[in-house]
Protein backbone atom coordinates (compact mmCIF):
# COMPACT_ATOMS: atom_id res chain seq x y z
CA UNK A 1 0.00 0.00 0.00
CA UNK A 2 1.10 3.57 -0.70
CA UNK A 3 0.24 6.29 1.81
CA UNK A 4 -0.21 9.94 0.84
CA UNK A 5 -2.24 13.05 1.71
CA UNK A 6 -4.84 14.88 -0.36
CA UNK A 7 -6.56 18.18 0.45
CA UNK A 8 -10.29 18.65 -0.10
CA UNK A 9 -12.08 21.89 0.86
CA UNK A 10 -9.35 22.79 3.34
CA UNK A 11 -9.15 19.36 5.00
CA UNK A 12 -6.09 17.18 4.47
CA UNK A 13 -7.08 13.52 4.39
CA UNK A 14 -4.78 10.49 4.66
CA UNK A 15 -5.12 7.99 1.81
CA UNK A 16 -3.85 4.43 1.62
CA UNK A 17 -3.75 3.25 -2.00
CA UNK A 18 -3.16 -0.08 -3.73
CA UNK A 19 -1.23 1.55 -6.57
CA UNK A 20 1.75 3.88 -6.11
CA UNK A 21 0.62 5.75 -9.24
CA UNK A 22 -2.72 6.63 -7.66
CA UNK A 23 -1.02 9.47 -5.74
CA UNK A 24 -0.02 11.03 -9.09
CA UNK A 25 -3.71 11.47 -10.00
CA UNK A 26 -4.09 14.03 -7.18
CA UNK A 27 -2.58 17.51 -6.85
CA UNK A 28 -0.06 18.16 -4.08
CA UNK A 29 -1.73 18.66 -0.69
CA UNK A 30 -2.09 22.13 0.83
CA UNK A 31 0.63 22.30 3.54
CA UNK A 32 -1.50 24.77 5.52
CA UNK A 33 -4.58 22.54 5.68
CA UNK A 34 -4.93 20.65 8.98
CA UNK A 35 -4.55 16.90 8.73
CA UNK A 36 -7.81 15.19 9.69
CA UNK A 37 -7.45 12.82 12.64
CA UNK A 38 -9.05 9.89 10.85
CA UNK A 39 -7.79 6.45 9.79
CA UNK A 40 -6.36 6.37 6.24
CA UNK A 41 -9.08 6.25 3.58
CA UNK A 42 -8.77 3.07 1.54
CA UNK A 43 -10.91 1.00 -0.78
CA UNK A 44 -12.23 -2.19 0.74
CA UNK A 45 -11.90 -5.42 -1.21
CA UNK A 46 -15.64 -5.22 -1.87
CA UNK A 47 -15.31 -1.67 -3.29
CA UNK A 48 -12.50 -2.77 -5.55
CA UNK A 49 -14.23 -5.93 -6.76
CA UNK A 50 -17.38 -3.93 -7.53
CA UNK A 51 -15.37 -1.48 -9.69
CA UNK A 52 -13.80 -4.35 -11.63
CA UNK A 53 -17.20 -6.05 -11.97
CA UNK A 54 -18.49 -2.85 -13.59
CA UNK A 55 -15.80 -3.23 -16.24
CA UNK A 56 -13.33 -0.62 -14.98
CA UNK A 57 -9.68 -1.48 -15.66
CA UNK A 58 -7.46 -2.75 -12.86
CA UNK A 59 -5.26 0.35 -12.58
CA UNK A 60 -4.43 3.51 -10.62
CA UNK A 61 -6.97 5.67 -12.49
CA UNK A 62 -9.79 3.35 -11.43
CA UNK A 63 -8.59 3.59 -7.84
CA UNK A 64 -8.45 7.42 -8.05
CA UNK A 65 -12.00 7.48 -9.41
CA UNK A 66 -13.45 4.92 -7.00
CA UNK A 67 -11.90 6.65 -3.98
CA UNK A 68 -14.33 9.57 -4.47
CA UNK A 69 -17.09 7.79 -2.56
CA UNK A 70 -14.81 6.86 0.35
CA UNK A 71 -13.52 10.45 0.53
CA UNK A 72 -17.08 11.79 0.45
CA UNK A 73 -18.04 9.51 3.36
CA UNK A 74 -14.99 10.72 5.33
CA UNK A 75 -15.82 14.38 4.61
CA UNK A 76 -19.28 14.03 6.19
CA UNK A 77 -17.60 14.37 9.61
CA UNK A 78 -16.59 17.91 8.56
CA UNK A 79 -20.02 18.93 7.17
CA UNK A 80 -18.82 18.35 3.62
CA UNK A 81 -19.90 15.97 0.87
CA UNK A 82 -19.10 15.34 -2.80
CA UNK A 83 -21.82 15.76 -5.45
CA UNK A 84 -21.88 14.52 -9.05
CA UNK A 85 -22.39 17.84 -10.84
CA UNK A 86 -20.71 20.48 -12.95
CA UNK A 87 -19.92 23.47 -10.70
CA UNK A 88 -19.84 26.87 -12.40
CA UNK A 89 -19.07 30.30 -11.08
CA UNK A 90 -21.09 33.33 -12.24
CA UNK A 91 -21.51 36.66 -10.44
CA UNK A 92 -19.43 35.47 -7.45
CA UNK A 93 -21.86 32.59 -6.84
CA UNK A 94 -21.59 28.90 -7.59
CA UNK A 95 -24.20 27.15 -9.75
CA UNK A 96 -24.50 23.38 -9.94
CA UNK A 97 -25.72 21.52 -13.02
CA UNK A 98 -26.79 18.10 -11.75
CA UNK A 99 -27.41 15.09 -14.00
CA UNK A 100 -26.25 11.51 -14.50
CA UNK A 101 -23.26 10.95 -16.80
CA UNK A 102 -23.99 11.49 -20.48
CA UNK A 103 -27.03 13.76 -20.10
CA UNK A 104 -25.19 16.95 -21.07
CA UNK A 105 -23.59 18.73 -18.10
CA UNK A 106 -20.43 19.44 -20.10
CA UNK A 107 -22.38 20.56 -23.18
CA UNK A 108 -24.45 23.00 -21.10
CA UNK A 109 -21.29 24.29 -19.41
CA UNK A 110 -19.49 24.87 -22.71
CA UNK A 111 -22.55 26.51 -24.30
CA UNK A 112 -23.09 28.79 -21.29
CA UNK A 113 -19.51 29.96 -21.62
CA UNK A 114 -20.12 30.70 -25.30
CA UNK A 115 -23.38 32.57 -24.65
CA UNK A 116 -21.92 34.55 -21.73
CA UNK A 117 -18.31 35.12 -22.81
CA UNK A 118 -15.96 35.91 -19.94
CA UNK A 119 -18.70 35.61 -17.30
CA UNK A 120 -18.82 31.89 -16.50
CA UNK A 121 -15.86 29.91 -15.14
CA UNK A 122 -15.68 26.30 -13.96
CA UNK A 123 -15.01 25.46 -10.31
CA UNK A 124 -15.11 21.71 -10.93
CA UNK A 125 -16.19 19.80 -14.02
CA UNK A 126 -17.55 16.65 -12.41
CA UNK A 127 -17.52 16.14 -8.62
CA UNK A 128 -17.20 19.31 -6.52
CA UNK A 129 -17.02 19.31 -2.73
CA UNK A 130 -19.96 21.00 -1.00
CA UNK A 131 -19.40 22.51 2.44
CA UNK A 132 -22.12 23.52 4.89
CA UNK A 133 -21.32 26.77 6.72
CA UNK A 134 -24.27 27.81 8.85
CA UNK A 135 -27.22 28.22 6.50
CA UNK A 136 -24.95 28.64 3.47
CA UNK A 137 -23.49 25.98 1.19
CA UNK A 138 -20.08 26.60 -0.37
CA UNK A 139 -18.84 24.86 -3.48
CA UNK A 140 -15.15 23.91 -3.63
CA UNK A 141 -12.96 22.43 -6.36
CA UNK A 142 -11.86 18.80 -6.20
CA UNK A 143 -9.38 16.57 -8.03
CA UNK A 144 -12.28 14.90 -9.88
CA UNK A 145 -12.87 17.17 -12.88
CA UNK A 146 -14.32 14.81 -15.48
CA UNK A 147 -13.05 13.85 -18.89
CA UNK A 148 -12.57 17.49 -19.98
CA UNK A 149 -10.56 18.23 -16.81
CA UNK A 150 -12.35 21.59 -16.43
CA UNK A 151 -11.43 23.39 -13.21
CA UNK A 152 -9.70 26.51 -11.99
CA UNK A 153 -12.26 28.88 -10.49
CA UNK A 154 -12.16 29.50 -6.74
CA UNK A 155 -14.72 28.25 -4.23
CA UNK A 156 -17.94 30.28 -3.99
CA UNK A 157 -21.20 30.27 -2.04
CA UNK A 158 -23.92 28.35 -3.84
CA UNK A 159 -26.50 30.40 -5.75
CA UNK A 160 -28.72 27.64 -7.11
CA UNK A 161 -29.17 24.09 -8.33
CA UNK A 162 -30.11 23.15 -11.89
CA UNK A 163 -31.33 19.58 -12.38
CA UNK A 164 -30.80 18.67 -16.03
CA UNK A 165 -32.70 16.06 -17.99
CA UNK A 166 -33.29 15.31 -21.64
CA UNK A 167 -36.81 15.73 -22.99
CA UNK A 168 -38.98 16.71 -25.91
CA UNK A 169 -38.87 20.44 -25.16
CA UNK A 170 -36.47 23.15 -24.09
CA UNK A 171 -37.82 24.62 -20.88
CA UNK A 172 -36.77 25.76 -17.42
CA UNK A 173 -39.07 24.99 -14.48
CA UNK A 174 -38.78 26.25 -10.91
CA UNK A 175 -38.99 23.24 -8.58
CA UNK A 176 -40.15 23.13 -5.00
CA UNK A 177 -37.93 21.38 -2.46
CA UNK A 178 -39.97 18.18 -2.44
CA UNK A 179 -39.85 17.77 -6.21
CA UNK A 180 -36.06 17.83 -6.13
CA UNK A 181 -35.53 15.26 -3.35
CA UNK A 182 -35.25 12.07 -5.43
CA UNK A 183 -33.18 13.28 -8.42
CA UNK A 184 -30.81 15.20 -6.16
CA UNK A 185 -30.26 12.36 -3.68
CA UNK A 186 -29.02 10.13 -6.50
CA UNK A 187 -26.28 12.66 -7.29
CA UNK A 188 -24.56 12.48 -3.90
CA UNK A 189 -21.35 10.47 -4.07
CA UNK A 190 -21.22 7.95 -1.21
CA UNK A 191 -20.44 4.31 -0.50
CA UNK A 192 -23.81 3.60 1.19
CA UNK A 193 -21.72 1.44 3.55
CA UNK A 194 -23.53 2.35 6.78
CA UNK A 195 -26.96 3.59 7.78
CA UNK A 196 -25.23 6.46 9.64
CA UNK A 197 -23.54 7.91 6.53
CA UNK A 198 -26.71 7.44 4.47
CA UNK A 199 -28.62 9.47 7.10
CA UNK A 200 -25.89 12.14 7.14
CA UNK A 201 -26.13 12.54 3.36
CA UNK A 202 -29.90 12.92 3.69
CA UNK A 203 -29.40 15.65 6.33
CA UNK A 204 -26.98 17.43 3.99
CA UNK A 205 -29.52 17.27 1.17
CA UNK A 206 -32.14 18.76 3.47
CA UNK A 207 -29.82 21.70 4.23
CA UNK A 208 -28.90 22.10 0.55
CA UNK A 209 -32.50 22.22 -0.69
CA UNK A 210 -33.46 24.71 2.02
CA UNK A 211 -30.47 26.95 1.24
CA UNK A 212 -30.94 27.73 -2.47
CA UNK A 213 -33.56 27.65 -5.25
CA UNK A 214 -33.76 24.64 -7.56
CA UNK A 215 -34.71 24.49 -11.22
CA UNK A 216 -35.33 21.69 -13.69
CA UNK A 217 -33.89 22.28 -17.16
CA UNK A 218 -35.46 20.02 -19.79
CA UNK A 219 -33.16 19.98 -22.78
CA UNK A 220 -34.01 18.85 -26.27
CA UNK A 221 -31.55 20.88 -28.30
CA UNK A 222 -28.52 23.00 -27.52
CA UNK A 223 -28.12 26.02 -27.57
CA UNK A 224 -31.91 26.53 -27.28
CA UNK A 225 -32.10 24.88 -23.84
CA UNK A 226 -29.03 26.80 -22.66
CA UNK A 227 -30.77 30.04 -23.68
CA UNK A 228 -33.56 29.08 -21.25
CA UNK A 229 -30.90 29.05 -18.51
CA UNK A 230 -29.54 32.41 -19.58
CA UNK A 231 -33.00 33.99 -19.79
CA UNK A 232 -34.31 32.38 -16.59
CA UNK A 233 -31.31 32.53 -14.25
CA UNK A 234 -28.15 34.05 -15.63
CA UNK A 235 -29.67 37.37 -16.64
CA UNK A 236 -31.88 37.84 -13.60
CA UNK A 237 -31.33 41.36 -12.29
CA UNK A 238 -32.27 40.38 -8.72
CA UNK A 239 -29.39 37.91 -8.64
CA UNK A 240 -26.83 40.30 -10.04
CA UNK A 241 -24.61 41.73 -7.37
CA UNK A 242 -25.87 39.22 -4.78
CA UNK B 1 -48.43 -11.61 8.82
CA UNK B 2 -45.95 -9.52 10.75
CA UNK B 3 -43.94 -6.85 8.98
CA UNK B 4 -40.63 -5.21 9.69
CA UNK B 5 -38.36 -2.82 7.78
CA UNK B 6 -35.53 -4.61 6.00
CA UNK B 7 -32.21 -4.17 7.88
CA UNK B 8 -30.27 -1.34 6.26
CA UNK B 9 -33.34 0.75 5.36
CA UNK B 10 -32.96 4.30 6.70
CA UNK B 11 -36.09 6.33 7.47
CA UNK B 12 -35.33 10.03 7.52
CA UNK B 13 -36.82 13.46 6.86
CA UNK B 14 -35.82 15.66 3.92
CA UNK B 15 -37.60 19.02 3.59
CA UNK B 16 -40.52 17.80 5.66
CA UNK B 17 -41.05 14.59 3.70
CA UNK B 18 -40.43 11.11 5.07
CA UNK B 19 -37.91 9.31 2.86
CA UNK B 20 -36.77 5.68 2.90
CA UNK B 21 -33.21 5.10 1.69
CA UNK B 22 -31.41 1.75 1.44
CA UNK B 23 -27.86 1.44 2.75
CA UNK B 24 -25.57 -1.15 1.16
CA UNK B 25 -26.74 -3.82 3.60
CA UNK B 26 -30.17 -3.74 1.88
CA UNK B 27 -28.95 -3.47 -1.72
CA UNK B 28 -29.59 -7.10 -2.67
CA UNK B 29 -33.31 -6.53 -2.21
CA UNK B 30 -33.73 -2.77 -2.52
CA UNK B 31 -31.91 -0.08 -4.47
CA UNK B 32 -34.50 2.68 -4.82
CA UNK B 33 -35.20 5.74 -2.70
CA UNK B 34 -38.86 6.24 -1.78
CA UNK B 35 -40.77 9.26 -0.53
CA UNK B 36 -43.60 8.12 1.75
CA UNK B 37 -46.90 10.00 1.40
CA UNK B 38 -47.80 11.66 4.72
CA UNK B 39 -50.57 9.12 5.42
CA UNK B 40 -48.15 6.22 5.21
CA UNK B 41 -45.38 7.94 7.17
CA UNK B 42 -47.50 7.52 10.32
CA UNK B 43 -48.33 3.93 9.45
CA UNK B 44 -44.62 3.22 8.91
CA UNK B 45 -44.00 4.04 12.58
CA UNK B 46 -46.36 1.21 13.58
CA UNK B 47 -44.55 -1.12 11.18
CA UNK B 48 -41.19 -0.20 12.71
CA UNK B 49 -42.48 -1.28 16.13
CA UNK B 50 -42.91 -4.80 14.76
CA UNK B 51 -46.70 -4.63 14.87
CA UNK B 52 -48.91 -7.28 13.31
CA UNK B 53 -51.15 -6.47 10.32
CA UNK B 54 -54.11 -6.03 12.69
CA UNK B 55 -52.16 -3.61 14.89
CA UNK B 56 -50.96 -1.70 11.83
CA UNK B 57 -54.56 -1.55 10.61
CA UNK B 58 -55.58 -0.04 13.96
CA UNK B 59 -52.93 2.67 13.57
CA UNK B 60 -54.00 3.21 9.98
CA UNK B 61 -57.65 3.51 11.09
CA UNK B 62 -56.73 6.59 13.12
CA UNK B 63 -54.88 8.14 10.19
CA UNK B 64 -57.31 7.30 7.39
CA UNK B 65 -60.54 8.40 9.03
CA UNK B 66 -62.50 9.17 5.89
CA UNK B 67 -62.44 5.59 4.53
CA UNK B 68 -64.65 2.63 5.25
CA UNK B 69 -63.15 -0.31 7.13
CA UNK B 70 -62.99 -2.35 3.92
CA UNK B 71 -61.35 0.47 1.99
CA UNK B 72 -58.78 0.99 4.74
CA UNK B 73 -57.90 -2.70 4.87
CA UNK B 74 -57.55 -2.91 1.08
CA UNK B 75 -55.48 0.27 1.01
CA UNK B 76 -53.19 -1.06 3.74
CA UNK B 77 -52.72 -4.48 2.13
CA UNK B 78 -51.84 -2.83 -1.19
CA UNK B 79 -49.29 -0.60 0.55
CA UNK B 80 -47.71 -3.46 2.51
CA UNK B 81 -47.48 -5.64 -0.61
CA UNK B 82 -45.97 -2.79 -2.63
CA UNK B 83 -43.36 -2.08 0.06
CA UNK B 84 -42.49 -5.80 0.27
CA UNK B 85 -42.16 -5.96 -3.54
CA UNK B 86 -39.81 -2.95 -3.54
CA UNK B 87 -37.71 -4.55 -0.79
CA UNK B 88 -38.35 -2.01 1.99
CA UNK B 89 -40.35 -4.45 4.13
CA UNK B 90 -40.00 -8.07 5.15
CA UNK B 91 -43.18 -10.05 5.80
CA UNK B 92 -43.16 -13.01 8.17
CA UNK B 93 -45.98 -15.33 9.15
CA UNK B 94 -47.21 -14.68 12.68
CA UNK B 95 -46.55 -17.36 15.26
CA UNK B 96 -49.82 -18.93 16.32
CA UNK B 97 -50.44 -19.83 19.97
CA UNK B 98 -51.21 -23.57 20.11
Amino acid sequence: MTNFIITLAGHSLPISARYADTARCFPAPDPDAPLAAIPPIALSDADWEESLRLGMPDNAHTEYSTLTANCSDALLAFDCVILHAAALRWQDRAWLIVAPSGVGKSTQTKTLQELLPGQVTVICGDRPVLVRRGSEIWVHPSPWNGKEDWHGAEAAPLGGLILLKRGAENRLYALNEQEAILPLYAAFIQTYATTETVAQVAAFEDALLRAVPTWLLVSNTVPDSTRCLVDGIFSSSELQGS
Amino acid sequence: MKYQPRPGIVKTQICGRTVLIPARQAFDACKTVQILPMLWAGTWNAICKGCSREEILTAHRILAKNKTEEERAAQLDKFLQSMCDKGFLIAEPEETAE
